[in-house]
Formats: structure tokens, C-alpha cells, sequence
């Protein structure tokens, strides 16, 4: 699910995830990689481009970044909508998982 | 960006204690805990399952990991009620958005109910539901109510009991 733009608590805004779900290429980084460049998580899943363009969705390579795309037209998070809580199942049942193990970067 | 200064700390308990710093065994440990006790009534399970989202706190790189106060008083009262009004049934799946929202899943066969609790009053409940085999699926997002709930989560069983019933006669 995407996140919504909102504005911070001091008032400067956060796209959220306004230009599409950033996602790692696996062609380009590893799973390993994956949790070096975040601050915590809880595993990796892995999604397939040719599965979430049959379900209509447009993926792209992310312009800031050229090891990751952008799952642009993914709904955002609680749509309020059956065919897009439908649309977020579909790409979740596709989802398959790498690894899981909760982790948190040292504060 | 410097992997040296990004790279994870594993942890291996509920209080985020720093227990071991090596990626690589990361991919050894596969498979999560898989905690709710087992044998335990399925309110009860939900239940937990819902206090536990409270023992975390803070932000990661997608935003809250604890849930608000307002998502977890009406999460917590939604499914303590219809719960128990379904009867027996399944064991909800809780988790925590990027707002502090809470979205609970139940899933039986091919049918799903999922309850969206948001982070405040000022965005939409709503109860989702759906079918896949017979493509049915909609969103309640009027007079969304323990009753309601109740009515989706024994809808979610009915099938099987009704097969039970001719499988019995």
C-alpha cells in the first residue's frame, strides 16, 4: 500500500509515497542489501513485474534512484474502496516471501 | 549511501534488544516466530494479538509501528464485541498502517473480511469483504458497528457450518 502525502507536524509536507511504492530492483540489490538500507523491518518479500502489469499496474524505474522501481498506480493505503482493497489483495497473494526476521538498525 | 553506518542490528525479542549485528545470518533464520497460542479461544487470540501491536513504539522508514490510542480503543472494542456475538469462528490477523491505523483481517477459505480501524476519527471505518470465487466483494462504510462486524464474521463462516449441517443429517 502507498502512503498519502500529508503534511509533517512542523508544517513541511511528506510526499508519502505520491509518485508510486519504491521497490529494489533484484537485479540490482540483493536481500542483504536490502535491509542495510533501511532503519527496521520485519523480512523481505519479493514482487514479480510481469505479474503486477497483468494486474493492471504501471511499473517503473524510479528516476532518483536506478536500483529501484516505482509501482506507480498502486492504491493507496486504506482506499475506502472494494476494487481497490481487491487490487491490494491480488498484488499481496503474489508477494512471496524471502526471509522474515524483525530487525532495527542501533539507535 | 554508506552501507557501514545503515547496517542492521537483528533483534530477537518483543523489546528490540540488540542482540547480533551479522546480515548474513539474517537469511539464515527464516520463519518467524509464529506465536498466538495454540489451542487458545479465538477471541482471546485476537485479543493478544491486538495488545501486542502496543508494545512497540516509534517510526521506522514507513512510518508508525504503534498503533494510536483512537485505533486501538476502537479496534479493541470492535472485535471483543463481535467476536463474541459470531461465535466461534477465526482468529483476526491485526496490523498497524503507516498512520497508527489498525487493519484487521479474518480469512476463511476463499472468503476475507478485513475491519480498517483509522489513526483518528477523522478519517473512514469501514468493514471490506470479499469472495473470490464468485467475485463478490464490497466496503461498508455507513453504521460501522460491532453488529456489523458480527454479521460479516459469521457470514465468513456460514458455508462451512451449513455443509456441516447436511454432512450431520
Amino acid at each position: 500500500m502507498r502512503r498519502r502525502p500529508k503534511l509533517r507536524s512542523d508544517g513541511t509536507p511528506d510526499p508519502g509515497d505520491d509518485d508510486g511504492l519504491s521497490v529494489f530492483d533484484s537485479y540490482h540489490v540483493n536481500p542483504v542489501a536490502c535491509l542495510q538500507s533501511g532503519k527496521s523491518g520485519y523480512g523481505v518479500a519479493s514482487l514479480h513485474v510481469g505479474t503486477l502489469r497483468d494486474l493492471g499496474l504501471k511499473v517503473v524505474r524510479d528516476p532518483t534512484d536506478q536500483r529501484k522501481l516505482l509501482i506507480v498506480d498502486l492504491p493507496f493505503e486504506n482506499p475506502n474502496d472494494a476494487i481497490q482493497e481487491r487490487l491490494l489483495d491480488a498484488v499481496a497473494d503474489t508477494a512471496r516471501i524471502v526471509c522474515r526476521r524483525k530487525w532495527q538498525e542501533p539507535k | 549511501m554508506n552501507c557501514g553506518t545503515m547496517f542492521p542490528t537483528f533483534v530477537r525479542d518483543a523489546n528490540w534488544t540488540a542482540t547480533q549485528s551479522a546480515a548474513a545470518s539474517y537469511i539464515d533464520e527464516v520463519g518467524m516466530a509464529a506465536h498466538p497460542q495454540a489451542g487458545a479461544p479465538n477471541l482471546a487470540a485476537s485479543l493478544s494479538r491486538l495488545v501486542e501491536l502496543l508494545e512497540e513504539n516509534g517510526e521506522d522508514d514507513y512510518g508508525q509501528i504503534s498503533p494510536t490510542q483512537f485505533a486501538f480503543l476502537t479496534a479493541y472494542r470492535m472485535v471483543e464485541r463481535a467476536e463474541a456475538l459470531a461465535g466461534p469462528g477465526i482468529a483476526s490477523s491485526p496490523a498497524v498502517d503507516s498512520e497508527g491505523g489498525i487493519r484487521i483481517s479474518w480469512r476463511r477459505g476463499d472468503r476475507q473480511v478485513k475491519l480498517v480501524c483509522p489513526a483518528s476519527p477523522e478519517m473512514p471505518i469501514y468493514i471490506y469483504w470479499c469472495e473470490s470465487s464468485t467475485d463478490v466483494s464490497s466496503v461498508q462504510n455507513q453504521n460501522v458497528t460491532a453488529d456489523a462486524l458480527a454479521e460479516k464474521l459469521s457470514w465468513l463462516t456460514s458455508r462451512e457450518q451449513q455443509s456441516n449441517r447436511r454432512a450431520a443429517a
